[in-house]
This record gives C-alpha cells, structure tokens and sequence, in this order.
C-alpha cells in the first residue's frame, strides 16, 4: 500500500509534472511536493506523486551492495 | 561488505545477546519482503519475526466496506485496487461491482480526478497511512480548484503514531521495530520519535532484502549497547525532518480523529479527517466500530502478534489467497497471503 519505486525525471511541464521512466516505462507524476525538481533527479513515486528526491550518492552506495547480492545469488 | 558477511554478523550479535529475538514491522511491504527473501528460515532461532498493524487494509473495518457497498448503487466510487476484494459483512467491492455497483479502481487519486465526468457523483475511498495521504490531499485541492461538486472524500487515512504507542501499551513483548520507510519519507526521523520511550530497537528501513538486512544488524547493534534512539537505515530518501511539503499539503486540508484498527479498537489521534473548512468535500461513513466476533478468523490476533498466521484455524484450509475469508489474506501485503505465498 506504502509501495514507492524510484524513477528518473526525463521531462519537466507546466501544472507541477513530470515525465519520469523507470525501468523503460515512461510515465507522467506529479512533483507538486518536491522542491526544485530537475532533469536527470531521481525521485520516488507513491501513488503517482512525487514524495522525495533520492540522494545519488546513497543510491550507488546501496547499488553498489545491491549488485553484490545479486553476484551472491548468481 | 558481502551479505553473508552481514548475516553471520548479525547472527554473532544474537548470540552476544544470548536469546531469540522478537523483531516487528510495521509495513506491509516489509512484510512481503522478508517472507519473499526467506528471512524467517534464513535466521530460524535468531529471530522471530512479527507483522503489526501496518497494513491500512489490512486494519479496515468491514463496517466501511458495508457502507462504500451501500453508496456505490447512487456514487461511483474510486478505489486502490487493494480495497476491492476486502470482505464486508455482506460482499466486498468486489461483488457489488459485480452486481451493477458503480466502482473504479485508480492508481492515483490526483490523476483519478481528471477522468471524473461531468455531473459524476464520486466518492473517493480514502485508505492509507501518511504516505498516502498527501496524494489525497493534492487530490482534494484539484478537486476545489476545478470547482467539482458531487465529489467527496470518505477519509479512512490512518496515523502511525497512535496505534504503535497503543500496541506498547497493550504490552507487546519486542526486542526491535522495524520502521515504515515510505511514511518516515513524510514525516521523517523526528516523526518516529516518541518510540525512543519505549526502550526497544528501532529503526527506519528501505524495502529491498539489503535494506532489511542493514536494518537487523542495526537491530542487533542497539540491543548490544542498549541504544533506542531510533536509526535510519534509508537515507538516500529519509531525512531528519521528512517532507515538510507534504506534511504542510496534509495539515492543510486534514485534521486528527479517531480511528479504527482491527486488532487494537478504535484509537483518538489514530486517523485523519478532512477539516471543517473542507466539509462539503467530506462524507464521513459512520458504522459500528464493535470487532466482528462470529467469525473464527484470527486476522486481530495476527496484527498485534499474539498469533502467527499459521496458528489461525483457517490459515490453509477454509482461508487461502484465492478464497479469502479475512483481510490479512485478502491483501497482498496481509502477513497471512506472504505467509501462504512464501512461508513454510
């Protein structure tokens, strides 16, 4: 129900939207709760709103780990 | 660091500390990612894993499904999908749709506003904790802005706060919480604060299995050094203060009010209502609030960890993710259907 998953903003319009893709899907959100959005952000989608930006550097921090899990059940 | 490197570390840790764990979670989507990634074999006699009331449909009464059943024959009413097949006393959304009942599924209720017809009458089921609410009250304000009649919110939004300090009241016996990651993206680490006084664990987690890991290992750590400031564990989206839009959106057009949980009665403070100001936007369902007591499903005892799923009469048997016969295995996030799906 809290589902939230991270996506990448491609596209910014007018009425506080944004064309994100994640995973190649391409799909419009609303970003009227986040500060500042830019293209190349990414940010996370609860319910077709934009509810936080995600912090790169801790993003690929985890990446990073994440790939190892995957190596480790590979 | 290698993932099994954290398992043994967090294994070493329990054996530190010299007894099974009891370790909660509060979100549905933890739920399913520990079952889905084997965690309750994984640490078999390090930690007894225990879902709380953290699911919102999980913890809907059926009195509101009764009512959204009665009004859909007048209303069209909007609905997530997990909704649909919660049993009322008498059908589900499911069935009244079935039976000519006017019932659309949305995935967001800001986009669900631009699809209202003209002269539609539409009540929008409001479900959710403070993760969702936001997104309801983005919504209520497209709503006003459009200068849409005939359009009502029916809030059965819920607060975490409230029915977590009721299940320490009611005495739960936990070692760690494991805390909800997308409503800490609302209201932040200082909205979790007041689980400090409880002496347990806790700390804010992501949802992938490396997430939940981290988490057990800062778990482990705290109880070591007796430590219950809460921790967060999801910092590249979890900040100190949350979301100070959103929660800014969610003072606007809502209010504290009483709230239903299935499993801990009705909890003061536990839900959010549209504010006064807002009230021809506003359609409150009033209902019966009593337990449903003829029914030999456990889902009650389930969200406050008194039983394991299994431990119901019907787990299995009579209740199965196709027929289900309670809210706990009606939803995808219910700890019995993740139990079913990927337990033992």
């Amino acid at each position: 129900m809290c589902l939230g998953y991270p996506a990448k903003v491609i596209e910014i319009f007018e009425g506080k939207k944004a064309l994100v893709e994640y995973l190649g899907v391409k799909k419009t959100v609303n970003v009227a709760l986040l500060k500042n959005v830019e293209i190349g952000d990414y940010i996370l989608i609860h319910s077709g709103v934009a509810i936080e930006k995600i912090d790169q550097k801790e993003a690929e921090e985890i990446e990073k780990l994440f790939g190892e899990v995957k190596d480790a059940n590979s | 660091m290698q993932t099994a490197n954290i398992i043994s570390m967090i294994k070493d840790n329990i054996e530190k500390i010299g007894r099974t764990l009891r370790v909660i979670e509060v979100c549905g989507t933890h739920t399913v990612s520990i079952y889905k990634n084997g965690f309750p074999d994984l640490f078999e006699g390090y930690i007894d894993f225990i879902s709380g009331p953290g699911c919102p449909v999980c913890v809907t009464h059926e009195g509101y499904i009764d009512r959204l059943v009665e009004l859909s024959s007048e209303w069209t009413i909007y609905t997530f999908g997990d909704l649909l097949k919660v049993p009322g006393s008498v059908k589900s959304l499911s069935q009244a749709r079935a039976n000519g009942g006017k019932i659309k599924i949305m995935y967001s209720p800001v986009d669900a506003v631009e699809s209202i017809e003209t002269g539609e009458k539409v009540i929008f089921a409001a479900v959710g904790f403070e993760t969702t609410a936001p997104a309801f009250a983005l919504s209520l304000e497209k709503v006003i802005e459009k200068g849409l009649k005939n359009v009502k919110f029916a809030s059965e939004l819920k607060t975490i706060d409230e029915p977590l300090k009721k299940l320490f009241q009611n005495h739960i016996q936990v070692d760690g919480i494991i805390l909800p990651g997308h409503v800490a993206t609302v209201i932040g680490v200082d909205g979790f604060k007041f689980v400090e006084e409880f002496k347990v664990a806790s700390v804010i987690s992501g949802f992938e299995g490396y997430d939940i890991l981290l988490s057990l290992l800062s778990i482990t750590r705290d109880i070591l050094n007796e430590d219950f400031t809460v921790k967060n564990e999801y910092k590249r989206v979890v900040k100190k203060e949350g979301n100070l839009l959103a929660k800014s959106y969610m003072e606007k057009y809502f209010e504290r009010s009483s709230a239903f949980f299935r499993g801990l009665g009705l909890i003061p403070g536990g839900g959010l209502k549209i504010k006064d100001e807002f009230g021809e936007y506003s359609i409150s369902l009033s209902y019966d609030h009593t337990e449903q007591k003829d029914t030999l499903c456990r889902c009650a005892d389930v969200l406050t960890g008194k039983i394991k799923p299994f431990e119901c009469p019907l787990f299995g048997r009579a209740c199965t993710p196709i027929s289900p016969k309670g809210a706990c295995m009606v939803s995808q996030e219910g700890s019995c259907n993740a139990y079913f799906r990927y337990g033992k």
